[in-house]
């Protein structure tokens, strides 16, 4: 005990000593709360760049969704505009509009713009419309699909060489020498069958109609079940080129003025006199408004050296003493287009490699005209004797129908300066109620 | 051995001897090997290859030529008939027949087949008969069969237009015969003067096969041009300026040139695709002008020619293109003499940045070529490897020379980069 007393009276602080350590610990203290208060800054300043960061990257990926809502508007015939800057478009808890403008030539820009708390972005890119169609049968019909009697369809791989020069064969029980049993037709409707029709492929008609007519000497080498949904037939998308007016071409021009060399050419009207020859030559896109030919005409399609597209926005007259020959390595290189609802009388001796596509308009195919591709469209009338051979490369597109649209170029564009410099929140920025906006998907004008 | 020795006596018997022995033999047997005469050579040969058709068409042509001249007449005939020699009434001959044929006399000489070819090209000939002759002319003849091709395509009636399959042989004959034999293209332009419409559009056809300078500086120059060939014309000048060797004769871009104001909008795209391609740096301006042009194809191609020319990626925007344009004016204006000098200089630090700084120009690129190639042969290795990457960079097509030169270096590493910037720039033209 006496050793412990003598200890206390040790430690005793002196007089003179008393506070200094509660003097330590407040300095110490308020160091330390200096210390916290400057990390904690730190941490909010981190914090805060941190999430301007992430907004930024959240206000690019709605600016990048406003680019596909533009092309989603694009491809259903709307201007490709989403929204406004007065009144934008609402995107997951962004605003976004975006600025469309239309370069010609199928090209269409779009400026998108988007705000997301802090965060600001701006892309541009610029996209190629491109009208595909999806061609899986030799003959396909929006209306019921009427056959006329003795007509056959076969198929042929255009690989293996011209349909002329592969080899025949009959197949067990039929007489007729065909190459290939892809000779597929099909109808939305019924398909209506002929005496002595032969199908070397499927007959299918649309959801709940038939095929009827078969029997005797008229068959289908492959199935008649009905398709479970409809084919859709998209309207044609015709290219936007300044018309160069009216060409008439006669038999005295010299050849270099009845050639249409590689380009693009929009004709407000075309006639083609009698005997005389109008080539085009591909790559081509051919727009004409009205066509009118004359007795003896002929009309040579050259797809060898690139594909040629013929878009027939009017009247078509193809007189039936004309000729209309084409040459090309396969059906894909040649399209023909009907883009109105006049009938297309295919009466001409022909021998086209290619594709037709109408689909507002009837398609009567005469037996002269030979066709080695296929044919879509609203309703089709195949003659009496006509035949048609099916191009299997046509199958190997690899593209659904309808338009699609390509890239072209992107690029990040600057934000405005007035919306950088102000960080705030982007419907007080703009001025626009948050329930006001709309969908982004339901902005399109 | 004398040949006075018995020895030698008995070593030639033993030689002479099989010969002798298959003499008596055939004589014995009465049938003496008969001498086959051409037509029957010709028969054996094309009977053969249809019996064996694993055999190449190649060997069956070997066959033929190796028998010489004296065969000349009989192929002829069967090109001119389609029958092979003594056949029977409508037995005609193959595809692959017809080839060999054509291949065997592909192989003679043009004077061994003298007025023969005439006779494959007469207007009452077969159309096999005629196709055979051009493309027989493609192969074996001279510059005085232009006119004969030219006269052989043109048809009978004045009206009418050539044959589409003829066309195309006589396109490929004439190529063949032109870029066999360069004198030929002073003979194609009086032939372009002196020829009606039909056979000049598959002249220029032919001419822009060729891929050659003369036949652009021919076409460009537009001879005998009716006022409907322009397209045409400049349609072969692009095909053409694909392939020539850069840069091309400076009048060539000046004739080019006048085109950019025609009002047919395909003459004016085919001209701006054409000075893209000869990378003419005196069009630019023009070319600026043309991206607002109301026809999508020309401002097309007046872009894709700017960007090839200037070797700028800029987006059609006329203004843009001319602020870049002064700027790389100004730009070449104020540091072409420094860099010179730098590049003259003792520096390596100054050199490897003016090196740098023009590897940042492409549109100079013609004059940072030269300056390269004055300036790095005696350099180090170092030097020189960074100036490969340069010129690769700027795709200097008119550097090639100098890189052919540093592909042979004895530093791997400067003839490696010379060899990847060549193939670049060889890749680059379309």
């Amino acid at each position: 005990m006496r050793t412990g007393f003598h200890d206390r009276a040790r430690t005793r602080p002196r007089k003179g000593e008393r506070g200094s350590v509660l003097v330590m610990a407040v300095v110490l203290l308020g160091a330390l709360m200096v210390l916290t208060a400057s990390f904690l800054r730190l941490g909010v300043n981190l914090s805060h760049e941190h999430n301007s960061d992430v907004d930024d990257s959240r206000a690019f990926c709605i600016a990048e969704a406003g680019v596909a809502e533009a092309s989603a508007a694009i491809l259903s015939g709307r201007s490709g505009n989403v929204g406004s800057q007065a009144v934008p478009a609402r995107f997951a808890n962004g605003i976004v509009w975006v600025v469309a403008t239309d370069l010609g030539g199928s090209d269409f820009q779009l400026d998108s713009t988007a705000l997301c708390d802090s965060g600001r972005a701006a892309v541009r890119a610029v996209v190629h419309q491109e009208f595909n169609v999806e061609y899986t049968q030799g003959v396909t019909s929006d209306l019921p699909l009427i056959v006329g009697s003795n007509f056959m369809i076969d198929s042929y791989d255009p690989a293996k060489g011209s349909y002329a020069s592969q080899p025949k064969q009959k197949l067990p029980g039929h007489n007729d020498l065909i190459v290939g049993t892809k000779g597929n037709i099909k109808s939305n409707g019924d398909i209506r069958l002929s005496t002595n029709d032969r199908i070397y492929g499927d007959a299918n008609p649309g959801p709940g109609s038939t095929v009827s007519g078969i029997g005797g000497n008229t068959f289908v080498t492959g199935t008649t079940t009905p398709a479970n949904r409809k084919t859709a037939f998209p309207a044609v998308v015709v290219p936007v080129l300044p018309s160069l007016g009216t060409k008439t071409v006669k038999k005295s021009d010299s050849l270099f003025a009845r050639t249409l060399s590689a380009g693009s050419y929009h004709f407000s009207s075309v006639t083609i006199g009698n005997q005389a020859s109008l080539t085009v030559q591909g790559p081509a896109t051919v727009v004409i408004d009205s066509l009118t030919t004359n007795s003896g005409c002929n009309l040579n399609i050259d797809a060898t050296g690139g594909p040629v597209n013929v878009y027939f926005t009017g009247p078509t007259n193809f007189v039936s003493n004309m000729t209309v020959t084409s040459t090309a390595p396969s059906a894909k290189s040649i399209s023909l287009f009907f883009s109105s609802d006049d009938p297309v009388a295919l009466n001409p001796n022909a021998t086209l490699l290619g594709t037709i596509y109408a689909p507002t308009a009837t398609v009567t195919v005469s037996s002269n005209w030979a066709n080695f591709g296929a044919i879509t469209a609203k309703a089709v009338v195949l003659s009496s004797n006509s035949r048609l051979h099916f191009d299997e490369s046509l199958l190997t597109q690899g593209r659904q129908g309808a338009t699609t649209l390509a890239l072209r170029e992107w690029q990040r564009l600057p934000v405005p300066a007035s919306m950088i410099h102000s960080r705030v929140d982007p419907y007080k920025l703009l001025g626009v109620a948050r329930g006001s906006l709309q969908n982004s998907s339901d902005a399109y004008h | 051995m004398p040949i006075t020795d018995p020895r030698f006596a008995l070593v030639l018997l033993a030689a002479i001897s099989p010969a002798f022995a298959e003499g008596v033999a055939a004589s014995q047997s009465g049938r003496a090997a008969p001498p086959r005469t051409p037509d029957a050579v010709i028969r054996e040969v094309l009977a053969g290859s249809t019996k064996d058709p694993s055999h190449p068409v190649d060997a069956w042509i070997a066959e033929l030529a190796n028998a010489g001249p004296k065969l000349i007449p009989g192929l002829v005939d069967v090109l001119a008939n389609g029958a092979l020699p003594g056949s029977a009434e409508g037995e005609t001959i193959d595809a692959r027949q017809e080839e060999i044929v054509l291949g065997a006399l592909a192989r003679c000489r043009r004077g061994d087949l003298k007025g023969r070819v005439e006779a494959l090209l007469d207007a009452e000939a077969r159309p096999a008969a005629r196709r055979g002759g051009y493309r027989l002319l493609g192969a074996v003849g001279e510059r005085e069969d232009l006119s004969l091709l030219c006269r052989a395509l043109r048809p009978s009636d004045p009206d009418a237009d050539p044959d589409r399959e003829e066309a195309g042989c006589f396109r490929d004959a004439v190529a063949g015969i032109l870029k066999r034999d360069d004198l030929g293209y002073p003979l194609v332009r009086t032939l372009l003067r002196g020829e009606p419409a039909p056979i000049r559009y598959y002249l220029i056809d032919a001419l822009a096969e060729t891929g050659s300078s003369a036949a652009l500086e021919l076409l460009s120059s537009e001879p005998g041009a009716g006022p409907d060939e322009g397209v045409s014309l400049m349609k072969a000048c692009a095909r053409l300026a694909a392939s020539v060797e850069l840069p091309v004769d400076a009048t060539i871009p000046s004739w080019i040139r006048v085109h950019l104001g025609s009002e047919d909008p395909m003459e004016v795209s085919a001209a701006a695709e054409c000075l893209g391609r000869i990378e003419d740096q005196e069009s630019v301006s023009e070319l600026t002008e043309l991206l607002g042009h109301p026809h999508p194809d020309v401002g097309r191609a007046a872009l894709q020619a700017l960007r090839t020319i200037t070797g700028a990626n800029l987006r059609s925007d006329a203004a843009r293109w001319r602020s870049w344009l002064l700027a790389e004016e100004e730009w070449f204006a104020g540091a072409s003499d420094r860099i010179a000098a730098d590049l003259a200089g003792s520096s390596p630090v100054k050199k490897m940045a003016a090196i740098a700084e023009l590897a940042g120009h492409p549109f100079h690129r013609r004059e940072a070529a030269r300056l390269l190639a004055r300036a790095l042969p005696h350099e180090t290795d170092e030097l020189q490897r960074v100036g490969c990457v340069a010129l690769r960079q700027l795709r200097a097509s008119s550097a090639l020379p100098f890189l052919e030169a540093c592909a042979e270096s004895r530093s791997k590493a400067v003839a490696d980069e010379a060899r990847a910037a060549i193939e670049t720039i060889r890749a680059a033209r379309p």
